[in-house]
């Protein structure tokens, strides 16, 4: 049978104090880390809880387009005429050229504007008639038919689902008013017109 | 002691930096994709968020921007505005967001220069009204921006379409 001294005892209650101490450190040690992760879940957690949220989440993909005339002199017109989006004023029906520039298939929609300047603005609408005029644009399959009519209300499609790196030849046609104001200047009138791409849903 | 006390020390700070990491991450994201190299434009205009989701409830609100790309033919001045979608494009089961709701959305007042070869950031906020009626529809708008050429008489945009979904349920 072994025996323990005194000593020994000693020795023994010192091992046995001195792992206790360790083993309250790991405790306290642990415990701060386990707070820590309960703090850092628990404080986003509780503010989504009290608070109501907009969660906003975004497809990053590219819609771009260019296109390659962006000028247009219409030059002096007489009553009714008809001018065409081309280099002459005559009919070219793919004078300019949409490219989908973008990384995914995309929609082209058009609006116009009203024709400001001089004494008397001219008024955009589906038929030219008293200091009112109108713009048509032709569609795919049919180039030679304006039959897209370019509001200054609304945007319309001009053409849709453009595939990537793919192109759209396209021209309009402007009929100037079937009667002027005899008390206009005649002084330099302008508009625009608008081409947004978005993605082809 | 001295020993805890740093110890304590480093937990918190290890914590904080968790923390503050964790809750800036759209910040972190946003940093690094101006880099990519889709965003270097040629010609034209662009846009690079072609679809953005809104999961919102009422009396919520966030803000998310939006990056416009200007292409190096020409100086623009970039207009962002909201539009209606066309309703004959919209998914099965979405309406375009009518017109009383574009009051949610708080968008660049003023129009945004950008250089030829450049880009914007344009910031969007969404604010959802506490006492909105307008709960459990699959609404629909577009955010476009225009970038307007004075020189040109067809201005190009390029538009993000926003997908809204407003629900009295707290996720």
């Amino acid at each position: 049978m072994m025996q323990i001294t005194a000593e020994g005892r000693c020795r023994l209650l010192e091992n046995k104090y001195k792992g206790g101490d360790k083993v309250r450190k790991f405790r306290r040690i642990a415990l701060s880390l386990v707070l820590a992760v309960v703090l850092l879940l628990a404080v986003p957690l509780a503010t989504m809880a009290a608070n109501p949220t907009v969660a906003i989440t975004v497809t990053a993909q590219v819609v771009s387009i260019t296109n390659t005339e962006s000028t247009w002199a219409i030059g002096v017109v007489a009553v009714d005429a008809v001018v065409y989006f081309s280099a002459t004023g005559e009919q070219d029906d793919d004078y300019s050229m949409i490219t989908n520039t973008g990384s995914v298939a995309c929609d082209v929609e058009i609006q116009g504007t009203d024709i400001d300047g001089g004494d008397y603005d001219w008024t955009l609408a589906a038929a030219a008639t008293n200091q009112t005029y109108q713009l048509y644009a032709n569609t795919e399959g049919a180039p030679t038919v304006y039959d897209v009519e370019v509001k200054s209300s609304s945007y319309v499609d001009l053409t849709t689902d453009l595939a990537v790196d793919a192109t759209w030849d396209w021209s309009m046609e402007f009929t100037a008013p079937d009667e002027f104001s005899a008390a206009d200047d005649g002084g330099e009138k302008t508009a625009t017109v608008t081409l947004v791409a978005s993605k082809h849903v | 002691m001295k020993k805890k006390i740093l110890i304590g020390v480093l937990v918190v700070a290890l914590a904080a930096a968790g923390y503050l990491i964790a809750a800036s991450h759209y910040l972190v994201y946003d940093y690094f994709r101006l880099y990519v190299p889709e965003l270097d434009p040629n010609e034209g205009v662009g846009i690079w968020e072609s679809e953005v989701g809104v999961l919102g409830n009422p009396g919520g609100a966030n803000s998310r921007f939006l990056t416009f790309l200007n292409g190096k033919d020409a100086d623009r001045t970039f207009y962002i505005t909201l539009q209606s979608p066309n309703p004959d494009k919209l998914p099965l089961g979405y309406e375009p967001l009518p017109l009383e709701y574009y009051d949610w959305f708080t968008l660049p007042d003023e129009g945004i220069p950008v250089k030829a070869g450049g880009y914007c950031r344009a910031k969007i906020t969404v604010e959802v009204p506490c006492d909105t009626d307008y709960l459990d529809k699959n609404a629909v708008v577009k955010v476009q921006g225009v970038g307007f050429d004075p020189s040109g008489y067809a201005q190009l945009g390029a538009a993000s379409i926003w997908y809204i979904v407003v629900t009295a349920t707290e996720e």
